[in-house]
C-alpha cells in the first residue's frame, strides 16, 4: 500500500533501494581498495616516494571514483527522503533459554529433575577445571619465553622478531582452542540442564525453599575505593614525574603515532 | 518529492541532544584550532591532563592529551617510574562516566556515527559480532600493556598499539599535520608505517558505513577500559530487575553486543529507554537533569524513535529545565572560554629564525655536555664533517637509529668525523646521562649534549615538534644535507663520501 506523499508502491521502492544498495555498496568498498591500492602504489615507487606532488597524482588518478562515492553519499540521502527504508519494530533477542535461566534464579528442581541438574552442574565444574589447567600448562612456554629478554635483541618488531612471537604462541593459541572447544560443551551441558528443568516446571517440582537471594555488587563501597584510589594514584604520580612525563610525550609529535618515522 | 516529506525527514534527522553533546566534546577536545592553520601541536601547560575520549594528541587542534597513549607511554617508562598518574586518571572517568565517555565525549566514536549515517545497508549484529567485541580486551593485554611494558626493560619506548593500530592517529594527526603546508618537511617521513595505517584508517571508514562503530565494538581499548567501570559508573544506564520481564526489545533495539543493558558493551546512548514496556530502564546520573521518561517512566509509542533524549513525552518539569539550563550556560562558557584561551591568549612562541638551510652555515650553539663538564658549539668540529643529530628520549625512531644506523658511521669514519647527539632540553624527571650510559656504547663514538632553552638549535635548522632530525656539515661547517625523520647509513654515506677527500 502506497505511504501518503509518495507515488510508488512499497514493493518497488523496495526493489529500487536493494539495487541502489548494492550498486552504492560496492562503489564504496572499490574506492576504499583503490585509495589503499594507491597509497601502497606510492610507497613501493621510490625512496621517500610520498610528496604533496606523488600524492596529488593519485588523486587525479582515482578522482572519479572519489567524486563518485561523494555523489552516490548526496544520492543516498536524497532517496532517504524520497523513498524512506521501512523501519521494522525492534526484536525481543533474548533466547527462551535464557529467560528460562533467569526465572529460575527464583526457585530450584526437586527429586530426580535436581540429581540430573546436579550432575550437568558438576561436569560443566570439571570441565572448567580441566581447560584452566591444561591452559596454564600450555602457557608456561610462552611465558618463560617472554620474561627472557635475551629473546628481544632487535628494538622493533620487525618480520623475524613478529615470527618468532606468533611460534612461541602457539601452544597459548592452541589453549585458545580448548577455551573454545570447552565453552560449546559448557553451553551443550547448559541447555542440557535447562530442558530438565524445563520438565521440573512443567511437573510442578520446583521448590523456593533454600533459595538465597543473590546479593549484588556492593556498588557504593566498591566507589568509595576506586575514588579513594584513583586522587591517590594521581597525587602520587603528580610527585613522582608521572604527569610531566604526559605532558613531555604530548607537546612533541608522536610520529609514530601518525604513521611517520 | 514534497516540503512535507522533507520537513518529515529534517524532523526525523535533527541533530538530539547526544549529538550536540558529542559534538561540543568533539569541539572541547580540539580547541587549539589555530593548529590548523598553524601547522603546529599545541604545547602548552593542558596536555598535563589527559581527555576523556581516543583523541591523538598530535591532532594540531588537540587541547589535551590522548588517555590511551599516555597509558602505553607511561608503562613504556615502568622501568623507571610507576605509571600512578595514568592509572588514576582512567580510573577516575571510569568511575565518573564508564562507556558513556564512548557514547557522549570521544570525538572519534562521533566520527563513527556520522558515517554510519549514511544511507546504505547495515550489517545487523548477531553472535560472532558478540564473539569479536572481546578482541579489543586481546588488544587491551597484548599491545596496550605487555608490549610496552616487555620493551620498557630493553629502554625501548613502544607504544605498540598507537604506533600499529590507532587510526584515530592518522586520521586527526597525520591527516592535520600533514595538510598544512608547513609540514611539507614531514613527507620526507612517510613509508610503510604510514602505508600500513592508511590501509587500516580506510578499512574502519568503509566498515564504519556499514557496520555500527567498528572501531569502537571490536578494537578500542579505552572502551574496553572504561567497560570494566561501566557497573560501578556514576552516569550510564541502570535496569530496574525487579520491573524487568525479560522481553529482551531492549537488547533488539541496541546497536552495540551487549547481553543486558549496563554491561560493558553498553555505551549508554540511550536508544532503549524508550523502547521498555515496563519502564525498567533509566539513566544513571543527576535526577534533576532528566526528563521524566529518561527515569524511567513507561511510555508507549508507535514512532520507534531511537534516541530519548528528544522524546516529546511528559512536559519537562520547571526545576529541570532550570537545571538544564545552568549547565548549558556553563558549559557554553566554558567552551566559549576555551576557545579563547587556545586561539587569542596562549601565544605560539615567535618562530625561531631558522638560518640552517642547506648551504647554509650551520647556526652556532653553547650546547652542554652531557657526562663531562663543559660546552661543545657546531663550529668546534670544523676541519671534519660533522653528523649533528637531535633526539628526544621518548622518540622510539629516535633511539632506534642511534641504535642501529649512527654506530656504523665511526666504524666506517673513524675520526675522519664526528657525530654530536643533542637531546631536547627538556628533560624534567628523566635521568638522561644515565639513560645514555644504558643504552649507548662509548665505542660508537657519540658526543652527547643537550639543546639550548626553547630548543633553539633544533629550531634553527627547521625541527618543529617532530624529532629525529639529522643534519650532516662539511668541514667548514656549511650544511650540506637535512632530514626531518629517520635516516639510514646508506644515505648519510653518500652524502659523507661525496665531502671526503678520497
Amino acid at each position: 500500500m502506497a505511504q501518503k506523499g509518495y507515488v510508488m508502491s512499497d514493493e518497488l521502492t523496495n526493489k529500487l533501494r536493494k539495487i541502489y544498495d548494492i550498486l552504492f555498496s560496492v562503489l564504496l568498498i572499490v574506492t576504499g581498495i583503490a585509495l589503499a591500492a594507491a597509497c601502497i602504489q606510492i610507497y613501493r615507487s621510490g625512496d621517500r616516494p610520498f610528496s604533496p606532488e606523488s600524492i596529488s597524482q593519485h588523486f587525479h588518478a582515482n578522482s572519479l571514483l572519489i567524486y563518485g562515492t561523494v555523489i552516490g553519499i548526496f544520492f543516498s540521502f536524497l532517496l532517504d527522503i524520497v523513498l524512506p527504508r521501512k523501519k521494522n519494530a525492534p526484536k525481543a533477542v533474548i533466547h527462551e533459554d535464557v529467560r528460562l535461566a533467569r526465572q529460575l534464579r527464583k526457585g530450584a528442581p526437586t527429586g530426580s529433575y535436581a540429581e540430573h541438574a546436579n550432575k550437568e552442574h558438576k561436569l560443566r565444574r570439571r570441565y572448567g577445571l580441566l581447560t584452566v589447567l591444561v591452559f596454564i600448562l600450555l602457557m608456561i612456554y610462552p611465558a618463560v619465553y617472554f620474561s627472557d629478554l635475551a629473546h628481544f635483541t632487535v628494538v622493533s618488531l620487525n618480520r623475524d622478531v613478529t615470527v618468532s612471537l606468533a611460534v612461541v604462541l602457539i601452544p597459548g593459541i592452541i589453549g585458545l582452542g580448548l577455551c573454545l572447544l570447552c565453552s560449546q560443551l559448557w553451553s551443550k551441558s547448559y541447555l542440557r540442564e535447562l530442558s530438565v528443568c524445563k520438565e521440573a516446571i512443567k511437573s510442578g517440582s520446583v521448590s523456593t525453599d533454600g533459595q538465597k537471594p543473590r546479593r549484588g555488587l556492593p556498588v557504593g563501597i566498591l566507589r568509595v575505593i576506586i575514588s579513594i584510589v584513583a586522587i591517590v594514584f594521581i597525587v602520587a604520580g603528580i610527585f613522582n614525574g608521572g604527569a610531566s612525563d604526559v605532558l613531555l610525550k604530548a607537546i612533541a609529535i608522536c610520529t609514530e603515532c601518525i604513521g611517520l618515522g | 518529492m514534497t516540503k512535507r516529506t522533507i520537513r518529515q525527514w529534517l524532523s526525523d534527522h535533527r541533530p538530539t541532544k547526544r549529538r550536540i553533546i558529542q559534538l561540543y566534546a568533539a569541539l572541547l577536545t580540539n580547541a587549539n584550532l589555530k593548529g590548523f592553520g598553524s601547522g603546529q601541536i599545541y604545547q602548552g601547560n593542558a596536555k598535563y591532563l589527559c581527555a576523556p575520549g581516543l583523541n591523538c594528541y598530535s591532532c594540531p587542534a588537540a587541547s589535551a592529551s590522548c588517555p590511551l597513549g599516555a597509558l602505553q607511554n607511561a608503562l613504556a617508562g615502568t622501568n623507571t617510574k610507576l605509571p600512578y598518574y595514568v592509572f588514576g586518571i582512567l580510573m577516575l572517568y571510569g568511575l565518573l562516566f564508564g562507556r558513556w565517555i564512548c557514547g557522549f565525549l570521544c570525538p572519534f566514536g562521533l566520527i563513527q556515527d556520522l558515517l554510519h549515517k549514511i544511507p546504505s545497508p547495515k550489517v545487523k549484529k548477531n553472535r560472532f559480532t558478540r564473539i569479536a567485541s572481546y578482541f579489543k580486551y586481546l588488544l587491551l593485554v597484548s599491545m596496550v600493556i605487555i608490549l610496552p611494558l616487555l620493551y620498557s626493560f630493553r629502554d625501548f619506548p613502544l607504544p605498540a598499539f598507537c604506533k600499529y593500530i590507532c587510526p584515530s592517529g592518522t586520521l586527526l594527526g597525520a591527516g592535520g599535520l600533514l595538510s598544512n603546508e608547513a609540514n611539507t618537511d614531514l613527507f620526507g617521513m612517510l613509508g610503510p608505517l604510514f602505508t600500513w595505517k592508511f590501509v587500516i584508517l580506510v578499512v574502519f571508514i568503509v566498515a564504519s558505513v556499514f557496520i555500527y562503530r567498528s572501531f569502537c565494538r571490536f578494537f578500542c581499548p579505552l572502551g574496553a577500559i572504561y567497560g570494566l567501570f561501566n557497573k560501578i559508573s556514576f552516569l550510564g544506564m541502570k535496569l530496574d530487575k525487579p520491573k524487568c520481564v525479560d522481553c529482551g526489545l531492549c537488547v533488539g533495539q541496541c546497536k552495540m553486543d551487549i547481553h543486558h543493558v549496563g554491561d560493558h558493551e553498553c555505551i549508554s546512548c540511550g536508544s532503549c529507554v524508550n523502547i521498555c514496556p515496563t519502564g525498567a530502564i533509566s539513566y544513571k546520573g543527576p535526577k534533576i537533569l532528566l526528563a521524566p521518561n529518561e527515569t524511567g517512566t513507561a511510555v508507549k509509542t508507535k514512532n520507534m524513535t531511537v534516541d530519548p533524549c528528544d522524546f516529546p513525552g511528559t512536559p519537562l518539569p520547571r526545576k529541570t529545565k532550570v537545571a538544564r539550563s545552568i549547565v548549558a550556560i556553563a558549559m557554553a562558557m566554558i567552551l566559549g572560554g576555551s576557545l579563547v584561551y587556545y586561539n587569542v591568549i596562549d601565544k605560539d612562541p615567535p618562530p625561531a629564525e631558522v638560518g640552517g638551510e642547506i648551504g647554509n652555515l650551520c647556526p652556532d650553539f653553547d650546547l652542554t655536555l652531557y657526562g663531562q663538564d663543559g660546552t661543545i658549539k657546531p663550529s668546534d668540529t670544523k676541519g671534519k664533517v660533522t653528523v649533528v643529530n637531535f633526539w628526544y628520549i621518548y622518540c622510539s625512531a629516535c633511539v632506534k637509529e642511534l641504535q642501529t644506523e649512527f654506530p656504523l658511521l665511526k666504524q666506517e669514519y673513524g675520526d675522519d668525523i664526528e657525530v654530536l647527539v643533542v637531546h631536547s632540553n627538556q628533560e624534567y624527571f628523566q635521568d638522561i646521562p644515565q639513560y645514555i650510559a644504558d643504552n649507548f656504547q662509548d665505542s660508537w663514538g657519540y658526543t652527547h649534549c643537550r639543546d639550548v632553552e626553547n630548543e633553539a638549535f633544533f629550531k634553527s635548522v627547521g625541527g618543529t615538534s617532530a624529532w629525529p632530525v639529522t643534519v650532516i656539515l662539511d668541514q667548514d661547517g656549511t650544511i650540506i644535507y637535512k632530514v626531518i625523520g629517520s635516516t639510514t647509513y646508506d644515505e648519510m654515506k653518500t652524502v659523507i663520501d661525496a665531502h671526503l677527500p678520497a
